[in-house]
């Protein structure tokens, strides 16, 4: 049950992406890229901490939208300052929070589901 | 007292997931559209880096320039050859042309066509019959050394087979027609040189004049024919 509206609200993303198709200039893919794996990145961390019960709404969305820019900024920055390869280390740690997130959901159902 | 505070928690834990549920579906919402977007973006920028990348472009201009080079390439050579193998057709013409004209001359030398031109005429009188088929034989050979390119003696063409005999009567037969004098030779070469050829001193005209009846007449032409044989 508790997965229905989260999903519900993808697809109406998904949809209002599909019908919209907001155009976006070439220069800005970049930090598009970046801000949607940050993203991706808090909606995780967001379920690992329901699952720990330690979640908090506002912090969520908080920190759903300050990372999103964050990370859109930190790749400005980069392009700024001549130091493109800051890009990456956003990647990377938006990568690897997303892959630790996703590894702790994991644990977190096995446990649950009393599977280990 | 228990129940309650059970109650409470049940309540405020309920309300607490309807929140949670909320937020994440908000975010969700928005990581759908930030998704979507980016997806269409990177497909369209793949779909262009595919059709069109300067650094590609570049490179087949690269390649047509090569290939249109090595095209004019070609088409210089083959030109060349072109003209080579006119140079050669024109060659061969020429030697054609002049094989013809070879065998124009061997014609004419062989007595095989009529010519017309430049020579000299000697009109040999001999009242008495004197001159035999030798003596004839003796003049055709001196115009010959001559520079005489064709000969004729009463229109009988006089070429390298020709015979000279003396028949019966003492007539003389050139290449077997009977010839009477007075004999006509004309003769085709410069003309001054036949005639000074004929009337050397101590030449075939001082022998033969010094015979009773026998006369010489040369005469220079301008334009003098020569039947074939």
């Amino acid at each position: 049950m508790t997965i229905i509206l989260p999903l519900f609200g993808l697809l109406i993303g998904i949809a209002l992406g599909l019908i919209l198709k907001i155009p976006i200039p070439l220069a800005y893919v970049k930090y598009l890229g970046v801000a949607t794996l940050a993203a991706l990145d808090s909606a995780f961390g967001g379920i690992r901490a329901s699952l720990e019960k330690e979640f908090n709404d506002k912090l969520f969305i908080s920190g759903f939208f300050s990372n999103t820019i964050l990370a859109a900024f930190i790749v400005y920055i980069g392009d700024r300052l001549g130091v493109e390869p800051l890009y990456y280390a956003a990647i990377v740690a938006f990568g690897v929070r997303l892959f630790q997130n996703i590894a702790r959901i994991r644990r977190h159902i096995f446990k649950s589901r009393h599977w280990e | 007292m228990k129940k309650d505070i059970f109650h409470i928690h049940n309540v405020y834990d309920q309300l607490q997931r309807r929140r949670m549920q909320i937020a994440i579906a908000i975010v969700c919402v928005v990581i759908g559209m930030l998704l979507v977007t980016q997806l269409q973006v990177q497909k369209s920028i793949s779909k262009k880096l595919q059709e069109e990348t300067k650094q590609d472009l570049g490179e087949i201009i690269r390649d047509l320039d090569i290939e249109v080079r090595a095209l004019q390439k070609e088409e210089r050579d083959l030109e060349l050859r072109l003209v080579k193998y006119q140079g050669t057709a024109e060659d061969q013409w020429f030697i054609l042309n002049e094989a013809a004209q070879n065998l124009e001359n061997l014609k004419m030398f062989a007595g095989l066509v009529g010519i017309e031109g430049e020579g000299v005429q000697v009109v040999i009188g001999d009242e008495h019959k004197f001159l035999d088929c030798y003596n004839l034989w003796d003049i055709a050979n001196e115009l010959k050394a001559g520079g005489a390119e064709a000969i004729s003696i009463n229109g009988v063409r006089v070429a390298a087979m020709t015979s000279f005999t003396n028949d019966s009567e003492g007539r003389v037969v050139v290449g077997g027609v009977k010839v009477e004098p007075p004999y006509v030779i004309k003769t085709i070469g410069d003309p001054k040189t036949l005639s000074e050829a004929v009337g050397l001193l101590g030449g075939i005209q001082y022998t033969l004049t010094s015979y009773e009846g026998v006369t010489f007449n040369v005469t220079e032409i301008k334009n003098i024919g020569v039947p074939a044989v």
